[in-house]
Parts: structure tokens; C-alpha cells; sequence
């Protein structure tokens, strides 16, 4: 059985990082050591590949969001029960975004009626891929399955309605990134890969609207 | 590149000899959203406008206007028999003909979208004076190569978005 992984962020003016782990140096690292002591391991979006904990912290304090990403190499090989451990241990967006991911898996050819297209594992993929790496404290989206081709959007709307923040999936590798409002889209869209997690990262502080939009 | 803010040939035809006429920016564009197929099943939903409709010129829709001289109410009517197998027709969404007519598209002061006068509601013959298409302008799906054009996808976001706006709910 493998040792539970533990990342705390106190506000003692303390970092932890347990012997098990190693800061890459070469991502843009940055632990705030006042983060809240609430903010542990359970606020860290987790995305976990390749002995990498990749991962952003989220503290709300309004009127703004601060986001610091971090990059945890595990040294030696990955016991999937450690993996699973990690996993287990987020929560927030992690757990709305793993319910989410097991609906779209179970839909099916024909889903809406005939003729009816369900989202190609390709796009779950590229979802998962994406969006494991939003704040913990990301808001339950709108999701829509667009039966007449499996595209998928994810969608978080202002209380009003006024502003929409939107990623869109058609399963060929990248993320469609809109903000809009009544005017239009506010900025550019961005068109992110799937595997660049910072770029994608990077898109939503872009999109300042799009930020506010996600996290609760 | 061409653009046809100042008017836009598509939708000044009008060939349908049963039609009320080419479609004035005051007309009410509504759209039928129907219950299960367009409201959350646990936590996904169908999308309320689809890609293969939009991207085909053929995103159908109807006109609620004193030039066809029917309200919301009329309209709900025609088409509360015409959705999906097993749903029911449970909301009405509108905007005006002009503000879709109003949206640009990215990086351009061309127009989006076109709302033009089509009176076929099926592919068996069936049709109805009041019923349009929403298309993407010519000129803009001269751009769009594949349904993977983030232009043409930013055109379906900002239709949904424009659809869901309060003041679209139009009916009950």
C-alpha cells in the first residue's frame, strides 16, 4: 500500500512538500506560503500524468482570483494506488467534473433518437484532458451534447445571463475558449490544444471575464 | 473580402409564392425548445441550436409578426405538434430579426448571420408561411472550410447565447 500523498499549503509562513515529492524548476512554480490553510490538497485541480501532479491552487477573494500553478514530480515509478489516493483526495471542481465525465461516457449512438450522434471517445478524451486542470473552485457548468455531431460545450453564464464563458469541444485535439456578452465575444477566442495545460491556463486568465465566470 | 452589411441578397428573395414576404428586423425570430430534449437529464443537455442545421443554412425557425399575423402564442400553437418524438413543446425563444441581423462576425464588420424567408418545414413537402431559416452570411461561410472553423463555432455560441437571453423567453 502506498504512503497517502500529502501537499499541504499552511499559513504559517510554511510550505510542505513531502519527501515523495520534487519541484520541477523548470515550470512556473509559485506557492504563496500565506495561501488560506483551507486551501490543502483538496483545492488543487489535479491532473496526473506521466509521475507529474500538475495542478492549480484557486483562492477567491474578491473582487479578484489568484491562481498559482505548480508542477509536483513524483520521484520513482507511479503506485497506482497513490495515483488513485491523489485523486481521491480532490474535491470541488474534481468531484462535479468526474460525475460530469461519467454521464457524457455513458451516452451511446442514438442517444436522442435515431440518427443521433454521441460524443466520440476522442472528444471525452480531449475533455478530460482539458479540464482537469480548472480551479477547484470552478462552478457546476452548463453542459450541452450537440446530438447532430457529439461536440460538447461546457458553459458558465453570469447570474443575469449577461456573460458567457464557453469551451467547446469537437474532438480533434483542441478547446474552443469564448467570452461573450451582449455586445459580443468580449476578446478573441482561444484555440488551445488539449495538451497544453498552461496555454489553457493562460486562456482563461486571458479572458478576465472568463475567469470570474468560472469559479464560485 | 465583400460585405454585405448594407443588405444582403439571400435574404431579400423571396420565391414562395405562399410566403407573407422577404422578413422585416422587427419580426419576432422564435425558436421551440422542447422537454426532455433541450432541458437538463441528469446533468447534460441537448444543444438548443444544431451544428449540422447552422452549418447547412437550415437552422429552422419561425416569424411572429404583423406582417404574418401571428404572436408567440400562434406559433407555439403550429409547433407544439411538430417536435421530437415524446417531448413537449415547453418554451418559445425570440429575438428580433434585426439583432441577429446585427451580429459581426470575428475580426470584421461583416455580418453573421442572414434570416431569410423559407417556407419548407420538412423534406416531404411540407410547408408554412411563417417559418424562416437562420443561415450563416455567404460571405463568412466562404471563409469556413469544416464545421471545425472556430468562426463557425463562435456563430452557434453566439446563437444560443442570443436564444437564452431572458428577454428572449417569449413563451409561456
Amino acid at each position: 500500500m502506498a504512503t497517502q500523498p500529502m501537499v499541504t499549503f499552511a499559513n504559517d509562513g510554511q510550505s510542505r512538500i513531502p519527501d515523495d515529492f520534487g519541484l520541477l524548476g523548470d515550470i512556473d512554480t509559485v506557492i504563496d506560503p500565506q495561501i488560506d490553510a483551507d486551501m490543502q490538497v483538496g483545492s488543487i485541480a489535479r491532473f496526473f500524468r506521466d509521475n507529474l501532479l500538475f495542478g492549480v491552487i484557486g483562492e477567491s477573494s474578491p473582487p479578484t482570483t489568484q491562481l498559482w500553478r505548480i508542477g509536483i514530480q513524483l520521484k520513482g515509478n507511479v503506485n497506482p494506488d497513490l495515483r488513485g489516493e491523489i485523486f481521491g483526495a480532490s474535491s470541488g471542481w474534481s468531484s462535479v467534473f468526474d460525475r460530469l465525465l461519467v454521464e457524457l461516457g455513458r451516452l451511446k449512438e442514438g442517444w436522442e433518437g435515431e440518427g443521433s450522434v454521441a460524443p466520440s471517445a476522442k472528444t471525452l478524451r480531449d475533455v478530460e484532458q482539458a479540464l482537469s486542470v480548472l480551479p477547484a473552485s470552478t462552478r457546476e457548468p452548463e453542459v450541452e451534447v450537440d446530438s447532430s455531431d457529439g461536440s460538447i460545450s461546457f458553459r458558465w453564464w453570469s447570474q443575469d445571463l449577461s456573460k458567457s464563458a464557453t469551451l467547446s469541444f469537437l474532438g480533434n485535439g483542441t478547446a474552443f475558449i469564448f467570452a461573450m456578452n451582449r455586445n459580443g465575444a468580449t476578446k478573441p477566442p482561444a484555440i488551445v490544444s488539449v495538451t497544453d495545460e498552461l496555454g489553457i491556463l493562460d486562456a482563461i486568465e486571458d479572458l478576465q471575464e472568463f475567469r470570474a465566470l468560472l469559479v464560485a | 473580402m465583400n460585405s454585405c452589411s448594407d443588405g444582403c441578397p439571400k435574404e431579400a428573395l423571396s420565391i414562395d409564392v405562399r410566403s407573407v414576404g422577404v422578413i422585416e428586423d422587427d419580426e419576432l425570430i422564435c425558436r421551440a425548445s422542447y422537454d426532455p430534449m433541450h432541458y437538463p437529464r441528469g446533468r447534460l443537455q441537448n444543444s438548443f441550436v444544431k451544428a449540422v442545421d447552422l452549418f447547412n443554412g437550415q437552422l429552422s425557425v419561425w416569424r411572429a409578426s404583423a406582417k404574418t399575423g401571428l404572436s408567440p402564442s400562434d406559433v407555439a400553437q403550429i409547433v407544439a405538434h411538430s417536435g421530437p418524438p415524446d417531448n413537449t413543446l415547453k418554451a418559445m425563444h425570440a429575438v428580433p430579426a434585426g439583432l441577429i441581423r446585427s451580429e459581426r462576425a470575428l475580426n470584421s464588420t461583416g455580418r453573421l448571420f442572414c434570416v431569410v424567408d423559407e417556407t419548407d418545414i420538412d423534406d416531404q413537402g411540407g410547408s408554412h408561411p411563417a417559418h424562416a431559416h437562420i443561415a450563416i452570411c455567404e460571405v463568412q461561410m466562404a471563409t469556413i472550410d469544416s464545421r471545425e472553423n472556430v468562426l463557425f463555432e463562435y456563430a452557434k455560441q453566439r446563437l444560443i447565447f442570443l436564444l437564452k437571453q431572458p428577454e428572449a423567453n417569449i413563451w409561456p
